[in-house]
């Protein structure tokens, strides 16, 4: 309950701090190269991006990967057998994690 | 981003500032070329293996050692156990287009291990071709199989809920051609790019750790595809009892 309060002010202390980016009305015409807001916000997505899905990533593999070796020490034998499908589903879910980076390289593309 | 995108120029030898920021990519004329020299090679490759086989036909005890008959053998054999579960007894009928799959792809991902080259399916372009070569297989392949009955498919199991099941069909058809497309080039693309990094930043000789994971990626992510496609196949021409 206690982390739900904390979370919860989290997000209304980053909403009052939006008056940060009313300073400068102007969209595109503002986008001089440098660190102005737009640019900013494109690297701080980004940023946002990968390392999310890294995060989600990382722990999907580790449950798969920790049931597997959990299968392997119950069962070496099986060893043969379980090598194939656990590559594949590392790879199938690994796949996700890089729709997220090249939708990172897109949004770093636009930095000017 | 920008001295990333020119250090990419100077790996990957792209000419065109037209496009800006990442897809300058996708407009790059040099994998064209590079495929084609791996399609060239294949060829070749596939010329001389028949040429050995005809020569030692009926001949049961295979030859030890290098040679084409047992480099073929080896790296279809990587892939045809999968074949043969996934598709059942009838695998054989598709093979020319997922063993075809299977062998560029490889090939592709590893001529981008060579110092001065880029895979070619680090472009955005490759990767789509093989994805909707894949895509308009499947329904070929379906309506061989069903025949027109085949669309039925797209319309769920029950019939009062088609409307629903139609568009989420559809556009899950079209997220496989983009899912296939995105997961290869985005893990070629990276790989190759981290190791392009780290040799501008480091020492000449520290990516070969990198290169080595990429020789790991690289296998995988044939092997990915091709099941993949095996996968759709086997989908579009299920008998449904």
């Amino acid at each position: 309950m206690r982390r739900m309060y904390w979370f919860f002010s989290v997000l209304i202390g980053l909403v009052a701090l939006s008056w940060i980016g009313y300073a400068e009305e102007g969209g595109a015409g503002a986008g001089g190269a440098g660190l102005n807001m737009g640019n900013a916000l494109a690297l701080l997505a980004a940023g946002a991006t990968i390392a999310i899905a890294a995060f989600g990533g990382a722990f999907a593999q580790g449950r798969t990967a920790s049931t597997t070796m959990e299968g392997l020490a119950r069962n070496p034998g099986a060893q043969p057998q379980m090598f194939m499908p656990w590559i594949v589903s590392m790879a199938l879910i690994e796949s996700l994690v890089i729709y997220a980076l090249v939708i990172a390289f897109m949004i770093l593309g636009k930095v000017k | 981003m920008k001295e990333l995108v020119t250090i990419g120029s100077l790996i990957f030898g792209e000419h065109h500032e037209s496009a800006e920021g990442f897809w300058v990519n996708a407009l790059d004329p040099m994998p064209v070329l590079y495929s084609g020299i791996v399609a060239f090679i294949l060829v070749l490759l596939v010329i001389g293996f028949n040429r050995e086989i005809k020569k030692r036909a009926g001949e049961l005890v295979p030859d030890a050692g290098f040679n084409l008959i047992n480099f073929f053998e080896l790296m279809a054999s990587l892939v045809m156990g999968f074949f043969k579960d996934i598709l059942g007894h009838d695998y054989r009928k598709y093979l020319p287009i997922l063993l075809s799959l299977w062998f560029f792809i490889l090939l592709n991902n590893l001529f981008g291990l060579i110092p001065f080259m880029a895979p070619a399916t680090a472009n955005v372009n490759t990767n789509a071709a093989m994805a909707v070569v894949v895509f308009i297989a499947t329904h070929y392949y379906g309506v061989r199989a069903h025949g027109i009955k085949y669309f039925k498919q797209f319309l769920g199991p029950v019939p009062w809920l088609a409307p629903l099941m139609l568009p989420i069909e559809l556009i899950g058809h079209f997220a496989r051609v983009l899912s296939l497309t995105v997961r290869l080039f985005g893990n070629m693309f990276a790989d190759h790019l981290v190791v392009a990094i780290f040799l501008f930043l480091v020492a000449p000789f520290v990516p070969i750790a990198f290169m080595t994971l990429g020789v790991l990626v690289c296998l995988i992510q044939a092997l990915i595809f091709s099941i993949l496609s095996t996968v759709y196949f086997s989908i579009a021409v299920s008998e449904e009892h």
